[in-house]
């Protein structure tokens, strides 16, 4: 009798202790996606920002093509900004294409014909669609890491965590230098 | 036969004084209606973005738009959103309050509005700041590839901008809404007449429904004297009122005399959409 109670004690204790496993791993399984999918959407934005590059400098290099050296600025920053790998990398990458962009268009100010250019307007629109997509995509994606970050540091979870190897993730931070966004104000 | 011994009656009227309980009940009635429209109007909106109660397609706290303007744009909003599931909405602010962008205060009221479709994500949200003199097209998810940020941005700067200069808020406003409309949904067409329908459909509706209640009383009225003279008595000055009054009947008619609330389906938005001014 004795040994029949303490079996199904022990027994229950495994079976709580599997269920807990399965249920952290899962939640952390689930918070992890979450955070893939929002960087995917991050890097989703970075390309199509990427895209838009050549044909705006095109059309700005149809009114100011003396202006050699903000163009190859902007060029190699494109590059670097494409072969990114990791979340710092990107993250440097994307501040400087955007401190670029942010010259390119300053200098623009100084050609009104430009200004007014339908195409280059057009394609301002499309770029400030994509900066603003790609600032919701990044407070989206730091709050999946907030959440993900959070929850793997809590004791319980924690120790399913360690289990499992996972680590804090990085946040999607903009260093204080490359913080303007390209936004221009006529 | 002799009378039977009358019931010492506690309330109901005594024969005979039927027109004074008629009269009274009328005027409670009426009192009751001329109230009713008070509960249609919308609460006073606070300030915060957050506080923001979207029932309507037209939200206009700077005053840019006439009653009749807003009517007529509120039901062109609502017949499009019936007809092609797309939510436009409209809101008109004086400013941004302080501490946060154009962009994302747009974007924080599109959610908060719930405007679209969830799994459709085809809201979209009109936003003039009038003493900022600021215009942004907030596109949602789903309709980002039929309005881009580029179709949007000229919306803004042909359609948008040069009426606002011109003082003309609600023509600029039309337009650029029939604009995106088409963008959406070419074979959309809004519902002729449509102006001034729903405006009508609400009078219509509010007096249908008095007149209703008129003939109501009347009826418990006629019954109550045939009840009297049968020897029963109300327990109440409204008893037979309740008991005739139709199950549910006033909610419905209520529901659709106020010619389509708006009620947010979940969409998403992204970020997508145009900023301008004028």
């Amino acid at each position: 009798m004795q040994n029949n109670k303490s079996l199904f004690i022990t027994l229950g204790i495994i079976l709580l202790l599997v269920f807990g496993y399965i249920y952290y791993y899962n939640s952390f399984i689930n918070l992890e996606e979450e955070i893939n999918g929002r960087w995917a959407e991050i890097e989703n934005n970075l390309q199509r920002r990427a895209d838009l590059i050549p044909n705006l400098v095109a059309t700005v290099k149809g009114y100011a093509s003396h202006e050699e050296e903000i163009f190859t600025e902007i060029a190699q920053a494109r590059s670097r900004l494409l072969g990114a790998q990791g979340v710092t990398d990107t993250v440097r990458a994307s501040a400087a294409m955007e401190s670029a962009l942010g010259r390119l268009l300053a200098i623009v100010e100084a050609y009104p014909q430009l200004k007014a250019d339908r195409s280059f307007l057009g394609l301002q629109d499309e770029l400030a669609g994509t900066e603003n997509r790609l600032s919701v995509a990044r407070l989206r994606y730091n709050e999946a890491v907030k959440a993900y970050n959070a929850r793997i540091r809590r004791l319980p979870a924690r120790i399913v965590a360690g289990m499992m190897g996972l680590e804090a993730k990085e946040y999607f931070q903009i260093e204080e230098a490359a913080r303007e966004l390209p936004k221009v104000e006529f | 036969m002799t009378a039977l011994p009358r019931k010492k009656r506690l309330t109901g009227p005594p024969a005979g004084s039927g027109p004074s309980l008629f009269l009274r009940v009328l005027f409670l009635f009426f009192f009751i209606f001329l109230l009713f429209p008070v509960f249609l109007l919308p609460p006073v909106w606070a300030q915060d973005p957050a506080s923001l109660r979207f029932d309507d397609y037209v939200l206009d706290r700077a005053g840019l738009l006439r009653a009749e303007e807003k009517q007529e744009l509120a039901s062109l909003l609502a017949d499009f959103d019936e007809k092609t599931t797309n939510q436009f909405l409209v809101v008109i602010l004086p400013s941004l309050p302080p501490g946060t962008s154009l962009e994302l205060y747009s974007l924080a009221l599109a959610e908060a509005a719930k405007a679209g479709r969830a799994g459709k994500d085809n809201g979209l949200l009109l936003l003039i700041l009038r003493d900022d003199r600021k215009i942004r097209i907030e596109v949602g998810t789903g309709l980002e590839e039929k309005i881009t940020d580029g179709r949007a941005g000229r919306v803004i700067r042909e359609v948008l901008a040069p009426a606002f200069q011109r003082g003309e808020y609600y023509p600029g406003i039309k337009a650029a809404i029939l604009n995106l409309m088409n963008r959406v949904d070419p074979t959309y067409t809004p519902a002729t007449g449509g102006g001034g329908f729903s405006g009508e459909g609400q009078g219509l509706s509010i007096w249908f429904m008095f007149a209703l209640l008129l003939l109501i009383i009347l009826f418990s009225y006629i019954n109550q004297r045939r009840l009297y003279r049968r020897g029963y008595y109300p327990t109440s000055t409204f008893g037979p009122v309740y008991r005739r009054r139709p199950p549910g009947g006033f909610g419905g008619f209520g529901g659709r005399s106020r010619g389509g609330g708006f009620r947010g389906g979940g969409g998403g938005f992204r970020g997508g959409g145009a900023s301008g001014g004028w």
